[in-house]
Formats: C-alpha cells, sequence, structure tokens
C-alpha cells in the first residue's frame, strides 16, 4: 500500500547480485547509451541510501519520480541485455492501483509477488503518503486484498521488521530465502539504519 | 534455463508452449524468450548477446518489421528479419532455433544456421478468456449497412483499402472505422496519397490510381466515416481485446453481416494473424482478410470454414499488393453491397458460424500446438 516503504523495501532486496540494481532513470538511461552495461564495481549501498536524498531532490516525491518503475521494465530488460544477462531478477515495488492497471502483463508464472504487512504505525504512513504525495484512492485497500488472496503473495512482515535490527535481519534473511537470492546482512542492516535515520527515526 | 527478456500483454499460450517444449529437452542449449516491442529490446538483445551454446533457442513473440515499413517492390526481408540474419551470419557455428509468431517466415530468413518453428501470431493470445467471449449470435437485419472494416491503426494497407472502398463507392454499404492521423497530432497536416504511400502502380492500374486518389480525398472529407478512438482499451493499457471486443466492436458487428479484416501485416512476405482474425469468428461475419498472401490458405488449414463458396477469396494468393486489395474488394461486390443478399446467406449459414466458434475456441489452439511441437520434433541439432 501506498507509504508501506516500498522504496527502501525494493532497495533493500536490490542489493542482492543477482538482482538488477536500482538506478534513477536518468542513470539507467545514460548507461544504456554507453551500451556496456552496469559496472561490477557498482557500490549499491552508496547509491540507494536515503541520508543525501533531499541534497540531491527538492522533494521526497521527485526523489521518488526519479527512479524508474514497473512500467519502465523495459529499461531494465535492456540494462540485462547489456550485462550479457547478469542478473536473474529485478525487484519493483508496486502499488495495488498500479498493480490491477497492468494485470495482463504480469504473470504468475514466471513472477514472484510480495506484499507488506504492517499493522500500527498509522500516523508514519500517514506522513509518508503526504511527503511522497500520493493519491488517497478509496478502492485501493480492497484491491490490495484481491491480490493477495488471487496471487498468493507471500508477505513481507513490515511490522516486525520495524521491531528492531535483530527482527528485521531475521525477517530480511528469511524473504531473501523465499525470493531466491543471496543475503546481504551487513549492507542490509547498514541500509536499514540509514533509512530509519532519515525516515522513521526510532522514538 | 529460460532467459525471459520481456513478455507481451495476455501471453498466456506461447509461453506455456515453450517451457513446455523446452523442460525435456536434453541437448546443450541456451534459450531466450521475448517480445519484439519496443524494437528496442530487441535489437538490443541480437547486437549484444554473446551466445554460449551450440543451440541458440530464440521464442519471439510478435511482428518482425521493427515498426518501419517494407516496401514490396525493393525490399526481400523486413528490419527485423535483416537484423536477425545479420546476426546470425556473425555466429556461423551456432545451431538457431527461432520460435515466430510470423506464418512463411521461411521465404524472408534462409540462413543455413537458422530452423524456424511458427508457433501462431497473436491470434493465440488471451486463449484463457476467449473460451468466455459470447459470439454475436443475432444480428441487426434492419440494419442499412452490409459490412464492417475496422481500421484503427494508421497502416499503408489500410490507407490504400480505405481509399478504394471509398473511391468506388462501398463507403455508403459499410461501418468502416479509421484512427485519423489528427487524433494523434493536432497539428497534422494532410499528406497527398502519392506522398504518403510509397507505393509503386504500374501501367495496369490506371483506373484503380484514379479510383484511389479521389477516395482518399473523400476519406478526409468524409464526416460518416466513423474516426476511431486511440485509447480503446480505457484507462488500461493493456491490450485486453475481450474488452474492447464487448465495449467497442460488439454493437458494430451486431450490424454487419461482412467484415473485411484488415490485419497488422499484409505486405511482407511473411505476415502475422492477430485478434483481428480472431474477432471475426466471435462476430459471425463472412470473413474478406487483407493480410499477408496465403493467410486464407492458412485459416482453412487451421481448421477454419472460409466459406469458400460464398466468399472470392482468389485474392489471397495474388502476389502484387494492389491488386490482392482490389481483387478482395471487387470479387466480393455482391456481398458487399447487397445488404438482403448478405442477410440471406448470413441466415442460411448458422451451423458453419457455429462450427467455426468451436475452432476458434479450442481447435486452433490445439492445431498450433501440435503444428509446434511437431516442428520440434524434427529440429537438427548441434552436439
Amino acid at each position: 500500500m501506498p507509504g508501506h516503504a516500498g522504496n527502501f523495501l525494493t532497495r533493500l532486496f536490490s542489493l542482492s547480485p543477482e538482482t538488477i540494481p536500482q538506478l534513477p532513470t536518468n542513470q539507467m538511461k545514460q548507461l544504456l547509451t554507453q551500451g556496456n552495461g552496469v559496472d561490477e564495481h557498482l557500490d549499491r549501498f552508496t547509491l540507494y541510501r536515503f541520508d543525501a536524498v533531499l541534497n540531491q531532490h527538492k522533494d521526497w516525491q521527485q526523489f521518488h519520480r526519479s527512479w524508474p518503475d514497473f512500467i519502465e521494465k523495459d529499461l531494465f530488460n535492456m540494462l540485462n541485455i547489456d550485462s550479457n544477462f547478469k542478473y536473474q531478477s529485478v525487484v519493483y515495488g508496486i502499488h495495488p492501483h498500479e498493480f490491477m492497471l497492468n494485470q495482463r502483463s504480469i504473470y504468475s508464472d514466471t513472477d514472484q509477488f510480495f506484499h507488506v504487512e504492517l499493522n500500527g504505525h498509522d500516523s508514519w504512513v500517514a506522513d509518508q503518503q503526504q511527503k511522497l504525495k500520493f493519491e488517497w484512492r478509496e478502492t485501493e485497500l480492497e484491491q490490495f486484498q484481491q491480490i493477495v488472496t488471487e496471487y498468493l503473495t507471500v508477505p513481507i512482515n513490515l511490522t516486525c521488521m520495524l521491531t528492531g535490527e535483530q527482527e528485521f535481519l531475521n525477517e530480511y534473511q528469511h524473504l531473501c530465502q523465499s525470493m531466491n537470492i543471496t543475503s546481504q546482512s551487513e549492507l542490509a542492516l547498514a541500509l536499514y539504519q540509514n533509512w530509519r535515520s532519515v525516515r522513521y527515526p526510532y522514538q | 534455463m529460460i532467459q525471459t527478456v520481456s513478455r507481451p500483454f495476455n501471453d498466456d499460450f506461447s509461453y506455456d508452449l515453450f517451457c513446455n517444449l523446452l523442460k525435456d529437452c536434453s541437448y546443450d542449449y541456451e534459450a531466450y524468450y521475448l517480445w519484439s516491442a519496443p524494437p528496442d529490446v530487441l535489437r538490443r538483445f541480437f547486437k549484444k548477446t554473446q551466445f554460449q551454446a551450440p543451440n541458440i533457442i530464440i521464442g519471439i513473440k510478435d511482428l518482425l518489421d521493427l515498426w518501419t515499413d517494407y516496401n514490396y517492390w525493393h525490399d526481400s526481408q523486413q528490419a527485423g528479419v535483416q537484423l536477425i540474419a545479420n546476426i546470425v551470419r556473425q555466429w556461423p557455428d551456432k545451431n538457431f532455433i527461432i520460435f515466430t509468431s510470423l506464418e512463411n517466415l521461411q521465404l524472408e530468413l534462409t540462413e543455413p544456421n537458422v530452423q524456424i518453428i511458427p508457433w501462431g501470431g497473436d491470434i493465440v493470445n488471451q486463449r484463457s478468456l476467449y473460451n468466455t467471449l459470447e459470439p454475436v449470435l443475432e444480428k441487426n437485419f434492419d440494419s442499412t449497412k452490409t459490412f464492417i472494416s475496422l481500421n484503427r491503426n494508421i497502416r499503408d494497407h489500410r490507407v490504400v483499402m480505405l481509399s478504394y472502398l471509398f473511391g468506388e463507392g462501398y463507403d455508403q454499404y459499410g461501418i468502416i472505422t479509421y484512427l485519423g492521423i489528427s487524433n494523434l497530432n493536432p497539428n497534422y497536416e494532410p499528406v497527398a496519397f502519392l506522398d504518403r504511400i510509397s507505393w509503386e502502380f504500374d501501367e495496369r492500374h490506371d483506373r484503380i490510381r484514379t479510383s484511389m486518389l479521389a477516395g482518399y480525398e473523400k476519406v478526409y472529407m468524409n464526416s460518416n466515416l466513423v474516426v476511431d478512438n486511440f485509447q480503446i482499451y480505457g484507462e488500461k493499457s493493456d491490450n485486453n481485446n475481450i474488452l474492447n471486443f464487448n465495449q467497442c466492436l460488439r454493437s458494430k458487428y451486431d450490424n454487419s453481416f461482412v467484415e473485411i479484416i484488415s490485419e497488422s501485416s499484409f505486405i511482407a512476405p511473411s505476415f502475422m494473424l492477430t485478434e483481428k482474425t480472431h474477432h471475426g469468428f466471435y462476430a459471425f461475419n463472412f470473413p474478406i482478410l487483407i493480410s499477408g498472401r496465403g493467410a486464407v490458405a492458412h485459416l482453412r488449414e487451421v481448421g477454419f470454414d472460409m466459406f469458400d463458396d460464398i466468399v472470392d477469396h482468389s485474392y489471397d494468393l495474388i502476389d502484387n499488393p494492389f491488386d490482392r486489395i482490389t481483387t478482395a474488394i471487387d470479387a466480393n461486390q455482391r456481398l458487399l453491397i447487397d445488404s438482403n443478399y448478405a442477410k440471406q446467406l448470413w441466415s442460411d449459414n448458422q451451423p458453419r458460424f457455429h462450427k467455426n466458434l468451436t475452432v476458434a475456441n479450442a481447435g486452433m489452439y490445439e492445431w498450433y500446438e501440435a503444428r509446434t511441437k511437431d516442428k520440434f520434433s524434427k529440429i537438427k541439432w548441434k552436439t
């Protein structure tokens, strides 16, 4: 659902070397023009960290919009071609509304589906929605539930992840196994700490 | 392992077929599955991929025109076929097996290290929902129109056909839709027929040339022409053809008895059949097919009754594009303009429409699957 840390989670699971790195759209297009694929020494953590975002973007919405998403999946496809199919997966964050709109190009035989479970934290979610200027859609919760049921999606327990670092790591490692990607615990924890410090400071 | 580069919308037949065929393949191969749209992905794939295994299996959904025009008078290969040919020549030691949505690709792609497996065009897409599509069982016998001709996207053969229909006065007998260029670009200024179409008339074509030029003027002047909406899929840009059939097309089909089906591909030697043809069988209309040479013969082979005793399909094997279009129309003049004649034939031939529906729902898929498996079983592998 909007405001449920999709940007963070997309980057978190894209720390794994089997996944196509998340890159800002302009950087991705630049790489495609050069045609050499992704630099194998790309520092994903530095690229994903959240503390420098507001130095580079005027607000969180601009940050959100400047990274490609599911709709621009051809950019990811072409980048993987340029990288000689080095990557086996790509992680997309997608809201229920967009999911429903794009259902005919989403495939349950090749795609894996995960949904974010979050209980409580309502005021934080509202704050995130406001920061990212997400549009409120009345039917979106219903769509979310429909997708969870129809696609038998696997839960990402964000409630647990927000409890503390050890809980976060346990859930992260468990999910990496489900996704069949290598966990990067040290980097994941560093990204979590970085994200929390900027977007959800410990009370 | 199959490297799935991209998949089109509604791809619920070809991908399964591809995976099932390869899962028991014991030869040393690498396999790729991709959609030819947008062309950048296909171009990049062929130019950049470093092939390793002795056998390279590539499944390509959709057309191979790379969104460029094929010139019948000067070209021998579509742009995408040319691309494939150039690349496979650079890998002479590899054995390429190309699965394609095109029929007759072997007429354009003749490299010795390529074997071709046609797996059915976009006509096979969205299989799971076509079974639920209600056919047009009843028609409006008060309709003043006899035929329907849907020409949403602007392609040369559609411009030529529309110009001829209008030039010869067929327009008053049919429901004709056309996506005006001005819908796409409000600043568009009309281009003269001869500047727009790169087709070459010869001395036999004086009459049709005059007719088409006049008809082309009428296309732009005619206020009765239904200018189609580009956004036929509504807010969703997901090519939901069932939705389009029910929301936009059904009312048009209700009022027509014959359909001039303007397929996406027409002029190149290899062609692809799409939902446009598939819809015709649910619309219960007599089909006149503006498609690649031999498309009607192909559909007969698949198992469809093409109403050969009612529709004159002699155009089907005509090579020259002008002649194929004008013969398709002229040879079926009575069917197109004599409303009572078409309506009576429609009533008299109900069982045949129903039989075609069975083929469209199931038999067609079985036929394409069987042919694909048969071709795959005959592949010569490199060890």
